[in-house]
C-alpha cells in the first residue's frame, strides 16, 4: 500500500473521530473546525493519489458537507453524508475489485445508518450506569456485571435522541397505553333527530295547509307565514308540539301526515285544546341511541386510524366508547384526545342583519341595560341586506353587542371562560324561536409581527336564523390549503356531494348579497357575504391569523376530523387511567425468554450444519432483524404480536433464501465444480426459488395493505418490510462475503458443512 | 453435516393415495367445525364481560390470571391499572357473557308491566301503578342490564319487586340497585346477576374476602368487540384479491398448471389452522387472524420452491413422468425443506413452551400451519398440479386426433 494511501485514509478516520467527538460534546465550532481541516487534508492528498481519488474525493467531499450541515443543524443531512463517508472509505480498501468495495461500502452504510436510527428506541432498554448491579455471584453474576457496565455505556447522545423524532412503540398487549372513556351524549343524538323530525313536519304542514308546493325545500318567507297559523315548538328532548292558532286547522292532518310520521313518532292530543303532540317512540329513540353511540364509535375509529395509529383499540360498552392508545408520550396522547373529541358539527346559517334590530338594537337594548364592568358594549355597522325588487344591493343597519375578554375584574380569564360570560348574558334577551345567537371570535392585530399576525380578544353576536341550510353531512372531502395573498394564511377546503352542492347553490342564489355563517361547533368561523350565486360545491374554513404553525396544526386537525365525519352527539371524558400490556407482563417476560432460546438454537443449527457459510447466514439473519426494525422505527410503527409474525415469517424467508443458496452450492461441488464457478452456479440457480417466493409474499403483503384494515394492516407492513430487508441481506450481503472467499481469500475448500 | 444421501430419491407419489384423501378429509372436516360447533370468536370479535376491580392484596396479572382461569374462565385478559388510590386494580376481560333467554324476556317485560305501543296499557292499579308501569324496557347486550322508562316518578322498590317474580332472574346486590339513571326522562337502570359477578364470587371464593373485599368490583360490564365485521369483511376480501393476483404471478412465472396447487395448497394450510383451533375449543382472536395470513405466507413460499425444482427438472429430464419428476424435485429438495421448517418450528417452539395465555395460542397456529404449510407443498400442490397436468395433456392430444382426423374425413 502506497505511503501516500496510508496518509489519507488517517485524515479520513481523524475527521470521523472528530466529527464523533463534536457530536458527543454537543461542540459546533470543535465539529467544524475538525472536519473541515480533515476533509481539507483528505482531499490534498487525494488529488495526489491516483488510484484511490474518487474515494478521497468523495470522502472529503462528505466530510466537508458534514461539517456544514452540523453548523446548521441539520441532523439528516449529517446522517446522509456520514453514510456517504462510510461507503466511500470502503473504496481505500485493499483488497478486492472495485465492485465488490462498492457493494461493501453499501452494506457498511446500511448497517451504521440502521444503528444510528434504532439507536434512540433501544437507549430506553440500557442500563443507567447507577443503576444497581445484579447481585448473583459466580461467572454468570460476573458477566452480567460486565455486560450492564458496558451497556451503560452505550446510551445514546442527546443530539441524536433529539433529532430522531420516530422510533418502534410497543403496542397495547406488549407495553400498555393509555386508556380512555368517553360517554357518548346520546340526549344530543336524540335533539338531532327531533330537529330534524320538526323540519319535516314543518315543510308537510306548509303543503297541507296550501303554503307550498313541489317537492323543493320550503322557503323562508313560507315558514313565516305557516308559524302565524300553526307554532311547531321543542319543549322537550323528544317531543315536537303543534300549536294552532285556529282550532279547524288541526282537522287538517290528513292521513298522509300522519302516515309520514307515525311510523317514528306516537301522536297524542293536548295538553291545550289547540295543541298537538308528537313524541319520539321508545323503540325509535332506542335505536337512535344505539346507532349514536355505533356511529361515534366509527368516527372514532376512522379519526384514529387517519392519526396513523392503527394499533389502538376502539371499543363500546353501553353508551361509553373507549380508546385505547399505545405508548407514553403526552404530546402524542393531548393531540389525540383533542383529535378524539372533536365534534366537528359544521352548519350553514343565514344572518338576520335587518332583524338584529329587534333583540340588539337601541330599543331593545338600552344602554343602561347592559351590566357594569363585564367588558359588554352595543355595536352596529353597515351590513349588506339582499337586493331590492330591481336588483340593486341594499344595505341595512345590524346590530350586535361585543364581549371584551379579561376585563378589569375577570383578568385571568380564558376565551372560553368569557364565552360562557358572554352566552349567560345573551341567555336573558328574548329571542324569538326561529332566530339565535351566533358568537363569532373578535381579532386584534398583533403590534410588531412580520407578516402581521391577529390575535383574538373577544366575542361579538351574530344574528342567525335557527334553520340550517346545509350540515357537514354533505362534505365529501376536506383539505388543507394555504392563502397566498392574505398573509399566508391557512384554510381547510371543502367539497360537497351533489346534492349538497345543489342545496348550496340554491341557497346561495336565493340571499345573494346577505351574509352567510359558516359555523363549527357552536362558533361561527365566518360569515361572509354571499356576492353571486355559487356553484361547483366549494366553500373553506379560514384558521384565523395567529401564530402560522399554530394555524397548520389547528387546520390539519380540522381537515382530519371533517373527513372523518362529525359525531352524532358529544363525547364527554369520564375516564382516563394508564394501562398495563394487555399480554400481562409475566406472559411478556417468559415470552422473551423462549423467544430468545428459539432464536438461540436456530442459529447454533444452522452452524452446525453449514460451519462457516452458516455462521454467515446467521449474520445475515441479525442484520436482517436489525434492519427490519430500523425500517419500521422510520415509520413510527407499533410492535405488536402480530407484527412479531411478521417479523418471524421473513426471518424465516431470510434463512430459507441462504438454505436455498448453500444447498444449491452444496450440489455444484458435488458435481465437481470448482470452489469459484459453484459459488457463481449457486447463487445463480437459487435465485429463481428465492425472487418467486419472495414475490408471492410481496404482492400479498401489497394487497393486503391496500384492502385490509387495523391489524392485518399491520403484518402488511412488516411483510412488506421484511421481503425487501430479506433479499438484501441473505442474497446480496451473504454474496459479498462468499466473493471475498473465493476471490480475495482464494480458499481451495468452501466450509459448507460438507466434505467433497 | 448431511441429512439424506445426496441423489436418493424417495418415491413420494406412490403413497399419494394414501395422503390425498386425507388432505380433503383434514379439509372437510374443518369446513364442517366452521358450522358445527362453529369457530370460537375471542371477546375482539364478540364482546364479553369486562370487570373492573380492586384487590385487597397484593397480586400480579399472572397469578391472577391463573387464579380467573382455575375458577373455569378460559382465554382472560388482564390488563394492570396505574392507579395510584387502589394499586392492585385490575381490568379482567372474559369472553363469557350472560344470556336472557327470550322467554325470560317475555316474563320481565310482563312483570314490569309493559306493553308495547298501540296497545291498552295494563289497567291494574295494585300491581302496575303509574310508577311502576315501564313506557320502556330495553335488554343490553351483554344480558345483564335492563334499562326501562317511565311516565312519572318511578317506585324503585315496586319495580324490584317486579323483576324478583321472575323465576330464574336475581338482581346484583348493591344498595342503589335498581338505580334512576336519569330523573328528568325517568329513566331506571336495573343490574342483574352476570358472569362478570359469578366471576368476582368465584374469585373470592378461591382467593379469600381480603384479597377480594366485598366492594373489589367498581364495574362490571359487558364491552363490545374491538373489531366487528368491517375488519373480518376487509381481511376476507383482501384475501380473495391476493389470490387473484398471486395465481396470475404464478402463471406468469410458471405455467397455468401450476397457479391452482399453490392456491388449493394455502386454504387447505388456513383451513387445517382454523380447524385445529376450532377443535381445541381456542378463541379466534386478531392475533389469530395474522397468524393465519402468516401461514398462508410461509405455505406459499413453500411450494413456490418445490414449485421451482419441478420446473428445472421438467426441462431437464424430458422423457420422465410427471410423477417421477415430482419425486425427484421433492427428493431434492428435501434437506431444504426439512432446515428451513426445521429452523423455524425450532425457534418459535421456545415460544411455545414458555409462552402463556393468548402467545401460547398463537404460536399453536404458528406451529400447525408450517407443519401443513410444508406437507401440503408435498402432497396437496404437487399431486394437484401432476393431476391438472395428466388432464390438460390428455385435452391437447384429443385436440391433436381430431385436428388430425378432420382434414382425413374432407378428402
Amino acid at each position: 500500500m502506497p505511503r501516500k494511501n496510508v496518509l489519507a485514509i488517517l485524515s479520513g478516520v481523524v475527521a470521523v473521530v472528530l466529527a464523533a467527538l463534536a457530536v458527543w460534546q454537543d461542540g459546533q465550532s470543535l465539529a467544524i473546525l475538525g472536519s473541515s481541516a480533515a476533509a481539507v487534508g483528505a482531499f490534498a492528498w487525494g488529488v495526489r493519489v491516483p488510484p484511490r481519488r474518487t474515494a478521497l474525493v468523495l470522502m472529503s467531499m462528505a466530510a466537508g458537507s458534514a461539517a456544514l450541515f452540523v453548523r446548521f443543524d441539520s441532523f439528516w443531512g449529517l446522517f446522509v453524508a456520514g453514510l456517504v463517508f462510510i461507503w466511500a472509505a470502503f473504496g481505500l480498501l485493499p483488497f478486492m475489485d472495485g465492485t465488490w468495495r462498492l457493494k461493501a461500502g453499501f452494506v457498511a452504510a446500511v448497517f451504521a445508518g440502521s444503528i444510528v436510527v434504532l439507536w434512540p428506541t433501544v437507549d430506553g432498554s440500557l442500563p443507567l450506569a447507577n443503576a444497581p448491579a445484579p447481585t448473583s455471584t459466580g461467572f454468570v453474576g460476573t458477566l452480567a456485571r460486565a455486560g450492564r457496565a458496558v451497556a451503560s455505556h452505550l446510551h445514546c447522545p442527546a443530539y441524536i435522541k433529539d433529532r430522531v423524532s420516530f422510533g418502534i412503540a410497543p403496542g397495547l398487549d406488549l407495553s400498555g397505553g393509555l386508556r380512555l372513556v368517553y360517554t357518548v351524549e346520546v340526549e344530543d343524538a336524540i335533539r338531532d333527530k327531533r330537529d330534524h323530525f320538526a323540519d319535516e313536519m314543518r315543510q308537510e304542514l306548509a303543503t297541507t295547509l296550501g303554503l307550498h308546493s313541489g317537492d323543493a325545500r320550503v322557503t323562508r318567507d313560507e315558514l313565516s307565514k305557516l308559524d302565524a297559523k300553526v307554532h311547531v315548538a321543542e319543549p322537550e328532548a323528544a317531543i315536537i308540539r303543534l300549536k294552532f292558532r285556529d282550532v279547524g286547522d288541526k282537522s287538517k292532518l290528513d292521513e298522509r301526515f300522519t302516515k309520514k310520521f307515525l311510523g317514528e313518532l306516537a301522536e297524542s292530543q293536548g295538553p291545550a285544546d289547540d295543541e298537538v303532540t308528537f313524541k319520539i317512540r321508545a323503540d325509535v329513540e332506542s335505536q337512535i341511541r344505539e346507532r349514536a353511540v355505533a356511529q361515534a364509535k366509527d368516527t372514532v375509529s376512522r379519526r384514529v386510524d387517519e392519526l396513523g395509529l392503527r394499533e389502538a383499540a376502539v371499543t363500546t360498552r353501553d353508551e361509553d366508547i373507549i380508546v385505547e392508545v399505545p405508548g407514553n408520550n403526552e404530546q402524542s396522547f393531548r393531540d389525540i384526545k383533542e383529535t378524539i373529541r372533536r365534534t366537528a358539527r359544521l352548519e350553514f346559517k343565514m344572518v338576520d342583519d335587518a332583524g338584529s334590530t329587534a333583540v340588539f338594537g337601541q330599543a331593545a337594548l338600552k344602554a343602561d341595560d347592559l351590566p357594569e364592568g363585564e367588558g359588554i358594549a352595543q355595536y352596529s355597522e353597515v351590513a349588506p341586506d339582499g337586493l331590492d325588487s330591481s336588483g340593486h344591493r341594499k344595505s341595512a343597519t345590524a346590530w350586535s353587542a361585543r364581549m371584551s375578554c379579561q376585563p378589569p375584574k375577570y383578568v385571568s380569564e380564558s376565551l372560553n371562560d368569557c364565552l360562557a360570560r358572554f352566552k349567560a348574558w345573551t341567555k336573558t334577551l328574548s329571542v324569538p324561536d326561529d332566530h339565535t345567537i351566533g358568537f363569532e371570535g373578535v381579532t386584534e392585530p398583533v403590534d410588531g409581527t412580520e407578516p402581521l399576525q391577529f390575535k383574538q380578544v373577544g366575542w361579538r353576536t351574530l344574528y342567525l336564523y335557527t334553520r340550517s341550510e346545509l350540515t357537514g353531512d354533505y362534505i365529501t372531502d376536506a383539505s388543507t390549503g394555504q392563502d397566498q395573498q392574505n398573509f399566508g394564511a391557512y384554510y381547510v377546503a371543502l367539497s360537497f356531494s351533489p346534492a349538497g352542492a345543489d342545496r348550496f347553490e340554491e341557497v346561495t342564489g336565493a340571499n345573494v348579497n346577505r351574509r352567510f355563517a359558516i359555523i363549527l361547533d357552536d362558533i361561527v368561523d365566518s360569515a361572509p357575504v354571499i356576492k353571486q350565486k355559487i356553484g361547483g360545491g366549494h366553500a373553506t374554513i379560514s384558521m384565523g391569523a395567529g401564530d402560522p404553525e399554530k394555524q397548520l396544526h389547528d387546520a390539519r386537525q380540522l381537515e382530519l376530523v371533517l373527513r372523518s365525519g362529525a359525531l352524532p352527539a358529544q363525547l364527554s371524558p369520564s375516564s382516563e387511567v394508564t394501562i398495563g400490556p394487555s399480554l400481562g407482563r409475566d406472559s411478556i417476560a417468559e415470552a422473551a425468554k423462549g423467544g430468545l432460546l428459539g432464536a438461540t438454537a436456530v442459529l447454533l443449527f444452522m452452524t452446525l450444519y453449514y460451519r462457516k457459510s452458516g455462521v454467515v447466514a446467521d449474520i445475515a439473519v441479525i442484520f436482517n432483524l436489525l434492519l427490519q426494525l430500523a425500517v419500521l422505527a422510520t415509520f413510527s410503527a407499533t410492535m405488536t404480536l402480530p407484527g412479531i409474525a411478521g417479523l418471524a415469517l421473513t426471518i424465516g424467508m431470510s434463512v430459507d433464501a441462504n438454505v436455498l443458496i448453500n444447498e444449491r452450492i452444496r450440489e455444484e461441488l458435488r458435481g465437481g465444480k470448482s470452489v469459484r464457478a459453484a459459488v457463481e452456479a449457486g447463487y445463480t440457480r437459487a435465485w429463481p426459488s428465492i425472487i418467486d417466493g419472495h414475490m408471492t409474499i410481496f404482492i400479498s403483503g401489497l394487497i393486503l395493505l391496500q384492502y385490509g384494515s387495523g391489524p392485518v394492516k399491520g403484518v402488511a407492513v412488516t411483510l412488506i418490510v421484511g421481503i425487501l430487508c430479506s433479499l438484501f441481506t441473505g442474497v446480496f450481503c451473504t454474496r459479498l462475503v462468499f466473493d471475498w472467499w473465493v476471490r480475495g481469500a482464494k480458499v481451495k475448500r468452501l466450509s459448507v458443512g460438507a466434505e467433497f | 453435516m448431511e441429512f439424506f444421501k445426496p441423489g436418493r430419491v424417495f418415491d413420494f407419489m406412490a403413497v399419494r393415495w394414501f395422503w390425498v384423501p386425507f388432505s380433503l378429509l383434514a379439509v372437510l372436516v374443518s369446513t364442517i367445525l366452521c358450522f358445527y360447533p362453529g369457530p370460537n370468536y375471542g371477546t375482539d370479535f364478540k364482546g364479553g364481560t369486562e370487570v373492573e376491580i380492586a384487590f385487597g392484596k397484593a397480586l400480579d396479572a399472572g397469578s391472577v390470571r391463573s387464579a380467573v382461569e382455575s375458577v373455569g374462565f378460559k382465554s382472560p385478559d388482564i390488563v394492570q391499572v396505574v392507579d395510584a388510590n387502589r394499586p392492585n386494580h385490575f381490568l379482567i376481560r372474559v369472553q363469557d357473557v350472560s344470556a336472557i333467554t327470550d322467554d325470560e324476556k317475555g316474563a320481565l317485560r310482563a312483570a314490569l308491566c309493559y306493553v308495547d305501543d298501540g296497545q291498552a296499557p295494563v289497567a291494574d292499579p295494585a300491581r302496575c301503578p303509574d310508577s311502576a308501569r315501564a313506557t320502556e324496557v330495553k335488554f343490553s347486550a351483554g344480558g345483564d342490564k335492563i334499562s326501562t322508562r317511565y311516565d312519572v316518578d318511578p317506585d324503585v322498590e315496586k319495580i324490584k319487586t317486579q323483576v324478583l317474580s321472575v323465576p330464574g332472574v336475581s338482581l346484583r346486590a348493591s344498595a342503589t340497585n335498581p338505580q334512576i339513571l336519569n330523573p328528568r326522562d325517568h329513566r331506571v337502570e336495573i343490574q342483574l346477576l352476570s358472569k362478570g359477578d359469578q366471576l368476582v364470587e368465584r374469585l373470592r371464593a378461591k382467593l379469600g374476602v381480603d384479597a377480594v373485599p366485598d366492594d373489589a368490583a367498581l364495574r362490571v360490564e359487558w364491552v363490545g368487540p374491538k373489531a366487528g365485521k368491517l375488519l373480518r369483511d376487509s381481511a376476507r376480501n383482501a384475501i380473495a384479491i391476493a389470490i387473484v393476483f398471486i395465481m396470475l404471478y404464478l402463471a406468469l412465472r410458471f405455467d397455468l398448471r401450476f397457479a391452482p396447487g399453490v392456491i388449493v395448497a394455502c386454504v387447505h394450510d388456513a383451513m387445517v389452522v382454523i380447524g385445529v383451533f376450532i377443535l381445541l375449543r381456542k378463541e379466534i382472536t386478531l392475533s389469530t387472524i395474522a397468524a393465519v395470513i402468516t401461514v398462508v405466507g410461509y405455505s406459499m413460499n413453500d411450494t413456490v420452491v418445490v414449485y421451482d425444482r419441478i420446473r428445472e427438472n421438467l426441462g431437464r429430464h424430458r422423457g420422465k413422468s410427471f410423477a417421477q419428476i415430482i419425486n425427484m424435485s421433492v427428493s431434492e429438495t428435501l434437506s431444504r425443506t426439512i432446515l428451513t421448517s426445521g429452523a423455524t418450528l425450532l425457534s418459535m417452539l421456545g415460544l411455545f413452551f414458555y409462552g402463556t395465555g393468548v402467545i401460547k395460542d398463537f404460536m399453536l397456529a404458528l406451529l400447525v400451519g408450517i407443519v401443513a404449510g410444508t406437507y401440503s407443498s408435498i402432497y396437496v400442490a404437487a399431486p394437484l398440479t401432476e393431476w391438472i397436468d395428466t388432464r390438460m395433456a390428455r385435452a391437447t392430444r384429443e385436440k391433436k386426433k381430431e385436428r388430425l382426423s378432420a382434414p382425413a374425413r374432407a378428402t
